[in-house]
Parts: C-alpha cells; sequence; structure tokens
C-alpha cells in the first residue's frame, strides 16, 4: 500500500516535472520570441485570410503546407502559440505513461529520461509542425488498447493525422500494422477500417495539392550530406533538433542486450525499433518515433546496471554517475540550443522595422523567408522548396546575386523578382560571405543604386542586422 | 632489485642529461605551439584566467581547450624558475616515461635484463626524440599519464583509485587520450576471439573509461561537435595539411625513426605475446598498436604523433623478444660469449638509436627559432600599432602572437577557426600582386613576417609581388624581412 502511495507520488512528481520543463524552456529565451524559422511560418498562417494561397512566399504561390496545425493555432495564435506546445506535450508524456502501463514496463525511470530526452525537449518546447501529429498517434495508440467503444475513436484520429503530416501518417499507420500483427490481434477489424480511411484523405489532400502546384526536382542541396550529415539529424549532441542523446542511445543498447532473450516475447517492439532504426536514416520523422522506445530501453539499461553485480563499487558509482550526467548533459545542451537560437534580439528589432516599411519583394537567404513573411513582405525564397514555382531557378538567381559584382547582372536579377528590399543580418553574413567586400555586400557599399535604411549594429555589435532599399532609377 | 632500480635511475640520468644538453644550448623553444602553451600560461599566471576568447590569432576567435595542462604549468610557475618550468620539467615527464616503460615491461617479463633494456631503448627512439624535445607541449605530461593508466590497468587491483582519476583527468588534457578508449575495445576483441575472459574489474573499468572519455570530450567540444558534427575529431585540420602528413613516408624512414632495434624486437615480441604466450598485457599492448593504426588510418593524428606513440609501444614490448632472446641463448652453446652479444647489443643500440637520435635532436635545436628571428618578432612588439595583423607562415603563426605580441591570419589551431590554410600559404607564394594584395585586404594585412625557415618550406627565394609602391621593407637581418604594406 505504502508502495503504491509513493508510486503515485512520484508519477505526480514526474508530470509536474514535465510541466515545468516544458513551460520554461521557452521562457529562457531573453526575447520571449520563438525559436527558429518554422514557428513565424504556423503563425503567419493562422492568421492567414486567404486559404490555400500565400501572397508572400515566393511572391505568391499556392499553400501545399501542412495546414493542420495553422487551423488550430488559428482560433488564438497569440495563446496557442506558447501554450499548445506545452499542453501537447504534457498530454502525450501522460499517453506514453498510459501506454507503459499497457505495455506493463515499469515506467518512472523511462518517463523521467523522456522528459530529459532531447527530441522530446525540441519537439515540445517549439512550435512546430510535428507536435499534432505526434500527439494523435500517441492517442490513437493509446485508444487501441481501450477495451470499450472508445476504441472506434481511433479511426478519426489516425485519420486525421495526414492533414497535418503525411510521414507521421505513414509511419503511424505501419506501427498500427505492426500493433495488431503481433499484440493486439482481435483489433485487426479496426486496422482495416483505419487504412483505407487514411489512405482516402491523404489521397484526397495529396491530390489537390498536385493539382494546383508543380512539382519540381530541387537541383541544389540543403543542409549537411553524407554519413556526417545523418549522424549531425540523428544525434542531438551533433546538433540534430530532434536527434537522440547518445548517452541515452548507449543505455539503450545496453538495455537492448539485457532484453535480447525476451526478443520473441513482443515481437512488435522488435520489428517497430528496427523498422525505425532504418527508416530514421531517411526521415528525421522516425528518430521522434524512435525516442519513445529509446528511453524505455535506457531505463532497462540503467536498471540492468543498477542491479547488477559489481567487482568495484567505486566504478559502479562512477559509471552511473558518467551516465546520468550524459544524460542531463544532452538536455541541457538541447536547452542551451534552443534558448539561443535565432531570431535574437537585433533581428527582432529589424523585422519590428521591416513590418513598417511600405509592401514589397524582400532579397535574403531563403533561411529568413519566413521571419520576413511574419513582417508582411514577401521574399523570393524560403525553407519550404516543396511544390515551390521555379524553385530552381529561383535558387540560381539568389546565388547569383549574393555572388556577384556586376551591377548589371545584379539589377536583372533583382528587376527580375521585382526586388525592392535587401535583409542581410550578421549570422547570415557569416554563412554565406568570406569578407565585407564580397559580391552582393561590394555593391551594397558601393553602388549608389542601393539606399541603407537600417542598421542596428550600435546596439547589437555583433548581431547587427541591415536593409537595404532599392533606389528607383 | 635494488640493483635493478639504481641501474634504471642511471639509465634515467642518461636519458634526461641527454635531452637537457640539448634543450639548453637554445633559450627558445622548438615547436610553434610550444608559444601558444607558453601565452595560455602567461595569461593565466598574470590573471588567473584562460584565454577564452584569443585577440591575436586569427584576428580574433574562440579557443576550444581544456586548459588543465596550462594551469599545470602556471601552478608551477608559482614555485619554481621559468627555465624549470618551461625548459627542464617537459624534459623530466619525457624521460619519466622511461620508468612506466619499465614497470609495464615488467608485468611483461620478469627478466630484469629485459626490462631494462626496453626501458633504455624507449628513452632513444629517434622521431620520439625529434618531436619532443625542447617543446614546451602538452604531449609531455599526455604521454607519461597515458601510459601510467595503462600501467593502471595492468594492475586493476591495487591501482583501482588512480584508474578512476586519471580517467577523468585524460579527456580533460587532450582528446588524443581517446586513443585508449580505442585501444580497451580492441583487446577485448582480441580476447574474446582469442577465446580468453576479460576479469570483470577490467571491464568495468573500461566501460567507465570509454563512457566518461566520450562524455568529457562531448562537453569540451561540445560547439565543435553542433557545427561540424563527427567530423570535428579532425580538429578542422585542412585538407591540404592532413594530406602533406602522410607524403613522403618510405619505410627506411620509418626504420630510421622508430629505431631499428624496436621496430624488429617490438614486432618479434607482438609476435611471442599475442601467438605464442597468449599474455593479456601484450594484448592490450598490440591493441594500442592497432588503435594507433586505426587512427594513423583515419588521418585522425599526425604521422608524427603516430609514430612516437608506436616506437615507445614496441620498444616496451621488445621487453619479450628479448627475455626469449636471452633464455633461448642460455640454451645453446652461444651463452659462452654472453658478454660479447651484451655489447654488440649496445653497439647496435647506439648505432641504431643513440646516434639517430643525436642528429633528430640537433636538427631539432637548428631549427629552433634563433636570435634573428626573435629580434625581428620583438622588432614588430616595439615598432608596431598593437592593433596591426601580420601575416606569417601558418606555422609561425604562433610566434606572432606568442612573441610580437600581434594578431596573426592564421596559425595552427584549427579547431573552429576559419579555413584559412590555402589564402594564407597563397599570400606567400603567389606571382601575381593583385592577388596578393586583394587577400591582404580581406585580412586586413599590416605587415608580412618572412623568415628564411618560411622560404626554405615554401620553396621561395622572395617574395615575387613585392615593389616599391605597395610594400615597404622596414627590418632586414640575415634570417628575416619585414615588410609594411602600403597599398
Amino acid at each position: 500500500m505504502k508502495k503504491l502511495q509513493y508510486s503515485k507520488y512520484f508519477v505526480s512528481a514526474l508530470i509536474i516535472a514535465c510541466i515545468l520543463v516544458l513551460a520554461i524552456v521557452p521562457l529562457l529565451r531573453s526575447d520571449n520570441s520563438y525559436s527558429g524559422e518554422e514557428a513565424y511560418l504556423h503563425l503567419r498562417m493562422a492568421e492567414n485570410q486567404e486559404g490555400l494561397f500565400d501572397k508572400l512566399s515566393y511572391g505568391g504561390r499556392f499553400a501545399p503546407y501542412s495546414l493542420g496545425l495553422a487551423s488550430v493555432l488559428s482560433f488564438n495564435p497569440n495563446i496557442f502559440g506558447y501554450g499548445l506546445p506545452l499542453i501537447l506535450g504534457v498530454l502525450s508524456f501522460l499517453l506514453f505513461l498510459g501506454l507503459l502501463k499497457e505495455f506493463k514496463v515499469e515506467n518512472k525511470l523511462a518517463s523521467l529520461i523522456l522528459i530529459l530526452s532531447p527530441g522530446f525537449l525540441f519537439l515540445f518546447t517549439t512550435l512546430n509542425k510535428l507536435i499534432i501529429p505526434v500527439f494523435l498517434t500517441l492517442l490513437g495508440f493509446y485508444l487501441m488498447f481501450r477495451k470499450s467503444k472508445l476504441n472506434l475513436l481511433t479511426i478519426p484520429v489516425f485519420a486525421i493525422i495526414p492533414l497535418f503530416n503525411i510521414m507521421v501518417s505513414i509511419i503511424s499507420l505501419f506501427l498500427v500494422f505492426l500493433l495488431i500483427q503481433f499484440k493486439l490481434k482481435n483489433k485487426r477489424g479496426l486496422f482495416y477500417i483505419i487504412l483505407p480511411i487514411t489512405i482516402i484523405i491523404s489521397g484526397l489532400y495529396l491530390g489537390y495539392i498536385a493539382r494546383n502546384t508543380t512539382f519540381e526536382r530541387l537541383m541544389f542541396e540543403i543542409g549537411k550530406q553524407g554519413i556526417n550529415g545523418k549522424l549531425q539529424q540523428i544525434f542531438s549532441e551533433m546538433g540534430g533538433n530532434y536527434g537522440l542523446s547518445i548517452f541515452g542511445s548507449i543505455l539503450a543498447i545496453f538495455g537492448m542486450i539485457n532484453n535480447w532473450k525476451n526478443k520473441y516475447q513482443d515481437l512488435f517492439v522488435f520489428f517497430s525499433v528496427f523498422s525505425l532504426i532504418i527508416l530514421m536514416m531517411f526521415r528525421i520523422e522516425a528518430i521522434i518515433f524512435l525516442n519513445f522506445f529509446i528511453v524505455v530501453f535506457a531505463a532497462k539499461g540503467f536498471n540492468a546496471f543498477f542491479k547488477a553485480r559489481w567487482e568495484s563499487k567505486n566504478l559502479r558509482f562512477f559509471i552511473l554517475l558518467t551516465l546520468i550526467c550524459g544524460i542531463i548533459f544532452a538536455s541541457v545542451a538541447q536547452t542551451s540550443k534552443i534558448v539561443n537560437s535565432l531570431p535574437n534580439e537585433a533581428i527582432n528589432d529589424g523585422l519590428e522595422y521591416l513590418e513598417d516599411l511600405p509592401f514589397g519583394i524582400v532579397f535574403s537567404d531563403h533561411s529568413r523567408g519566413y521571419w520576413i513573411n511574419y513582417a508582411g513582405k514577401a521574399n523570393v525564397m524560403d525553407d519550404n522548396f516543396i511544390f515551390a514555382p521555379n524553385v530552381n531557378e529561383r535558387w540560381e538567381d539568389s546565388q547569383e546575386l549574393f555572388y556577384t559584382r556586376d551591377w548589371k547582372i545584379a539589377k536583372k536579377i533583382i528587376d527580375k523578382y521585382n526586388i525592392k528590399y535587401i535583409w542581410i543580418d550578421k549570422d547570415m553574413q557569416e554563412k554565406i560571405w568570406d569578407n565585407e567586400e564580397e559580391g552582393l555586400l561590394f555593391l551594397l557599399e558601393y553602388s549608389t543604386s542601393f539606399k541603407k535604411i537600417y542598421d542596428n549594429k550600435d546596439v547589437y555589435i555583433d548581431q547587427a542586422v541591415q536593409i537595404w532599399e532599392i533606389q528607383e532609377e | 632489485m635494488k640493483k635493478d632500480y639504481i641501474i634504471l635511475f642511471a639509465i634515467f640520468i642518461v636519458v634526461f642529461q641527454f635531452r637537457l644538453l640539448f634543450a639548453f644550448q637554445t633559450p627558445y623553444l622548438s615547436a610553434d605551439d610550444a608559444y601558444y602553451n607558453l601565452r595560455n600560461v602567461e595569461n593565466i599566471a598574470n590573471t588567473f584566467r584562460p584565454i577564452i576568447f584569443d585577440q591575436l590569432s586569427y584576428g580574433g576567435r574562440y579557443i576550444i581547450d581544456s586548459h588543465i595542462f596550462h594551469y599545470f604549468l602556471a601552478l608551477l610557475n608559482l614555485i619554481f624558475p621559468m627555465s624549470f618550468v618551461f625548459k627542464m620539467l617537459p624534459e623530466l615527464l619525457f624521460s619519466s616515461l622511461i620508468f612506466i616503460v619499465y614497470g609495464i615491461a615488467k608485468k611483461i617479463t620478469d627478466n630484469s635484463i629485459a626490462v631494462l633494456f626496453a626501458a633504455f631503448i624507449s628513452g632513444f627512439i629517434p622521431i620520439f626524440i625529434s618531436n619532443s624535445l625542447n617543446n614546451l607541449s602538452q604531449y609531455a605530461l599526455l604521454f607519461p599519464l597515458l601510459f601510467y593508466q595503462l600501467y593502471c590497468m595492468l594492475n586493476l587491483k591495487t591501482h583501482i583509485g588512480r584508474f578512476i582519476l586519471l580517467a577523468f583527468l585524460l579527456p580533460l588534457l587532450h582528446p588524443f587520450s581517446f586513443i585508449l578508449s580505442i585501444a580497451m575495445i580492441f583487446y577485448t576483441i582480441l580476447l574474446n576471439l582469442e577465446g580468453m575472459k576479460v576479469i570483470k574489474l577490467q571491464k568495468e573499468s573500461i566501460l567507465f573509461y570509454i563512457l566518461i572519455s566520450i562524455l568529457v570530450n562531448l562537453i569540451l567540444f561540445k560547439k565543435a561537435f553542433f557545427s561540424s558534427g563527427l567530423l570535428a575529431v579532425w580538429q578542422n585540420l585542412p585538407i591540404d595539411l592532413l594530406a602533406q602528413h602522410f607524403t613522403n613516408i618510405n619505410v627506411l624512414a620509418l626504420v630510421y625513426n622508430i629505431g631499428f632495434m624496436p621496430l624488429i624486437l617490438g614486432i618479434t615480441g607482438i609476435l611471442i605475446g599475442l601467438f605464442k604466450e597468449k599474455q593479456k598485457p601484450a594484448y592490450l599492448l598490440s591493441a594500442m598498436i592497432l588503435a594507433t593504426f586505426v587512427l594513423l588510418f583515419l588521418r585522425l593524428i599526425s604521422i608524427q604523433l603516430g609514430m612516437m606513440f608506436l616506437g615507445l609501444l614496441l620498444a616496451l614490448i621488445s621487453a619479450l623478444s628479448i627475455e626469449k632472446l636471452i633464455s633461448y641463448l642460455n640454451m645453446t652453446k652461444f651463452i659462452k660469449y654472453k658478454q660479447h652479444i651484451f655489447f654488440l647489443g649496445i653497439i647496435l643500440i647506439v648505432l641504431t638509436m643513440i646516434v639517430p637520435s643525436y642528429f633528430n635532436a640537433q636538427n631539432v635545436i637548428d631549427n629552433t627559432l634563433s636570435y634573428q628571428e626573435v629580434q625581428a618578432l620583438n622588432w614588430i612588439k616595439d615598432n608596431t600599432h598593437e592593433n596591426s595583423t601580420i601575416l606569417a607562415s601558418i606555422e609561425e603563426g604562433s610566434y606572432i602572437t606568442g612573441i610580437a605580441k600581434r594578431k596573426n591570419v592564421a596559425d595552427t589551431n584549427f579547431m573552429l577557426a576559419p579555413d584559412r590554410y590555402t589564402e594564407t600559404k597563397e599570400m606567400l607564394i603567389t606571382e601575381s600582386q593583385v592577388k596578393a594584395l586583394q587577400l591582404m585586404d580581406k585580412y586586413d594585412v599590416d605587415y608580412i613576417y618572412l623568415s628564411q625557415r618560411t622560404q626554405k618550406e615554401k620553396e621561395i627565394k622572395h617574395l615575387k609581388y613585392i615593389n616599391k609602391k605597395c610594400f615597404h621593407t622596414v627590418f632586414k637581418n640575415e634570417k628575416t624581412t619585414i615588410f609594411k604594406v602600403l597599398c
């Protein structure tokens, strides 16, 4: 009885810890702005009154984004922008606890590791397109285990996931398939209803997008490629936003080795982990789902270490301490990354100034596209490359404009896209140019056709933002 | 036993004297990174804080370093005179390896002659001499500690506390200590392949060392891992330089640099240890050698560092083959010539190890910063504006920051530094004045420091683009010229 009560208190403490962690991390940002770029797209789309047409992105385009999140945010973007990740994070955490109970897994340590896992931290402390579909998947799984008619709710839950993210929908359907195949064999009927409905909804949604847009294969590469690039995506300590913690993974490997003899007892877990490990090489969404399995195995690994018979008590203490420090380090490093991520105060001030300027198209690096749009101005390019109009041509022109010192070439591109402003910030400058007089920077400095209308280098020495206006000839 | 210790101490004195004899032939230090270390120690001594943002290197950049070595030196500098800390101490630390080699070799064999022989040759590995002599390097502390950790690993029951302490300290000191983690993994694999058991305490120690190494390196190099991922382990070394490290390697040079004796006796020792004796210490040393090869193959360490390490390991394991040689001789009629064979061995050591070590040591001293170079660097310090940027070859970058106390364009501390290797080289070898001026403008170069060393290394007689309109010779002596950039 006492043990049960203690367990209850511990779970309550875990829930409070989860709320605190998810609530505090975004508040640590000095200027209360949203972390990263993606949040600004969702917030803008939540306020967009023009349905599936985005007049600001790429100078105007059909908006084939996952509009589910924007629709939810549209009820109150200001409150939901901060509240939704927190609420869904806590609910997901509760669902995870529930699922652990269904799988008869010791849940306390696994839940604690989940709260500290960098992938979970990033997922539910930033406003991103994956928060709702991941929550819905967990909800769907939880409902599948219900014995009452509640499990019928699984159908609409899985059916709407494609509206939020097609890839998550595919992965979750695959996991449901494994679940009914190996664990809930009596729920096969449910799966045969979910599958066609989800396929129809996905088909309709994708068909509608395909009808309104043209698809262009990208001829350029964004981000880090190769094995190192993949590793950077997979592990948070190497820079992956949704990545796994290295020490969590090490513990999980020990957990798996320790449980290897029981592998046939839970084929769902065995096949899910195996498939997700392969899938994560191709899609980051798989890493998020894998993280839920990893934390469980990490907890098992930790318990195995804890209960094992050690030759040296000192080594036992230091090994366990190192593992704990490793897990904590991953979450602290992730927190610091979220807190210090762009946009910084200099960029926010620049965006405020940009917002007050008359409407026009702004040229900048594609990674600044969402911010520019959020300030009410159109961009030449942003990170939403898929289904974007003439995306390859725009990329080539952008590169040419960045690196040309020839005014005639620059003028041609400026006229082609009707560019009115140019946005340059310190971070972008370091990313694109090697020195202060390279390419476009040289033209901006010495040509009379550009006028610097904003520069906050006096306030923010190391982070300055410049906005240039193109002068009519 | 007591006699052994006396002989061992005598060997130590010989090695230490040999090193000091050369080290004190010059008042300066031999490698450019010695001046990086010196500057850090000076900074700690003056402010009690390490250099985190280096205003001078690359014109201003963040430094990733645990600074343990610098604090260690700064602390000693409070008690001992500078000449001891910066000149004698590194030689003392490198020479102290003899005691550790003796200790480890004692685990391989009980034969005193073999063990002392191994200790002696470990003190005269030519490549080790040329890369460690008169050099204020982190390796001076790292090598003895790394080998002591190996010793602790072989004596875990009595040295577990020291093993744990060093497991914390070594990764903090230098990332090269990760070699021990790789070696431990190979050790486990090798023993498993042979069907031998790794004792539980060793398993636990291996696991602990690997985990703590990963954690400390992740914490220390967090920024580098975030930005470069796994590529951070290459420490941002320019590709050209990496390639340069591995060119001009030939077998003769290897034999000369590692030494004929440790090479032959070491390889024989490995074969005996692995296939005949099946000794665990031999497996551990073989695993270390394998780990060194892996790091060399992946170009994670320079060929010099790899050969230094390899030389020491081979010298160590040669104790086994010497022991076998002695016991074999005892069974044959050659035992009558014991004295002669012993002297033959000594002659071989002198010819293949001490003589090359002597020439290498002389070479190090000859190539050490000269009085004229220091005079030129001091001229820069006294006669230029403190915000001036000086162009020098990348290998001399730390002389600019360490002695002239001015900003350099680039130096050999590449971690988190911008890639300027090719352009720095270009500024010194190009024939085009336009190109040179463009790059000098890019890096705000005010002066060019051109030494005979750079001329020899870059195979240039003079800077071809120099003319009176854009460059003014402001200082000149036999070994250096300093130009002021006017355009």
